[in-house]
């Protein structure tokens, strides 16, 4: 629904926003591992689908480093492998994989929200929003009902 | 013949009986004064177009908006339960947000939605820390509602 939001210039964060936008970056990582071997396994339109989330994961991971950087916070870095949370075999499983990683990403930009405020708080909202979407499509892609939850990325 | 000093001591008597003779009167009046009711929770008029938002799916029966009904009137919920005052009791669904009496149609839903969608990102970016999630997580849900209803 949106583009990564340019860095904000708002007061200095505190140590649980760093802490939480710090995650955030992690799931970023994570997400963009994971679309590299899921996109394999897909029809044309999920391989596309695919495509267009691992570009959009890949803009916002850079944007938040920079803004990382800019507010004199560390950025996380990638790991070099990432356990999978079940077997890809088939390309189920593959959209399955996707709705798990956009879940996650979603969860931890939501976490961010009461962390921060002012611009920010717009990012988070952003990003969060974006991966509750894609969520969203992929499972109207996979037939699975429903396709939204009332309190998206909330765990528990 | 009372010494000046007998008559500064009755002085001082009378000056602090006195006083705790009037003192519960005053009290009295506080006692019984009933406390001016609390003003309505910022989030009243969010709260009643969330029930009205809700309202509007009440008359459309295709099954992929059921959830989105249930969701709406889960947000309801969950944001009467951190307002306070608690929005029972308060002031009714003034006309402009209460729903058409007009049947809807996919197009009105979807409006309603994508209006709805709006107020929801502008509340969460202006909320305080503690209501930030909720509303961000209202918004978010509200998106994904119009992803559905494409």
């Amino acid at each position: 629904m949106t583009s990564p939001s340019p860095a904000p210039a708002t007061a200095p964060l505190s140590a649980a926003a760093l802490e939480r936008l710090r995650a955030a970056l992690a799931a970023e990582h994570a997400a963009i591992f994971a679309y590299g071997r899921l996109g394999v396994l897909l029809d044309a339109k999920g391989k596309e689908e695919a495509r267009a989330a691992e570009v959009a994961h890949r803009s916002r991971r850079d944007t938040i480093v920079l803004q990382l950087d800019e507010a004199k916070a560390s950025p996380v870095p990638a790991e070099p492998g990432y356990a999978l949370p079940f077997p890809l075999t088939d390309s189920a499983s593959a959209v399955r994989l996707a709705v798990h990683v956009e879940e996650g990403v979603a969860a931890n930009w939501r976490a961010v929200l009461r962390a921060v405020e002012g611009t920010w708080r717009k990012a988070a909202l952003d990003a969060y929003s974006d991966a509750a979407l894609r969520a969203t499509r992929w499972r109207r892609l996979a037939g699975l009902t429903p396709m939204t939850t009332p309190f998206p990325g909330r765990v528990g | 013949m009372q010494t000046p000093r007998r008559t500064q001591r009755r002085a001082l008597l009378r000056a602090v009986v006195g006083a705790a003779v009037v003192a519960p009167a005053l009290a009295a009046c506080d006692l019984f004064k009933a406390d001016p009711p609390p003003p309505p929770d910022p989030l009243t008029e969010f709260y009643l177009e969330t029930l009205a938002l809700a309202a509007v799916y009440e008359t459309d029966s295709r099954p992929l908006v059921a959830p989105i009904r249930d969701a709406h009137k889960a947000h309801a919920a969950a944001l009467a339960a951190i307002m306070y005052p608690p929005p029972a009791g308060t002031s009714p669904v003034p006309p402009s947000v209460k729903p058409s009496a007009a049947p809807t149609t996919p197009a009105s839903v979807r409006e309603a939605e994508q209006k709805a969608w709006q107020k929801a990102v502008d509340t969460c970016l202006a909320a305080p820390a503690e209501r930030a999630t909720l509303l961000g997580e209202i918004a978010v849900a509200r998106a994904c509602h119009l992803e559905v209803l494409k």
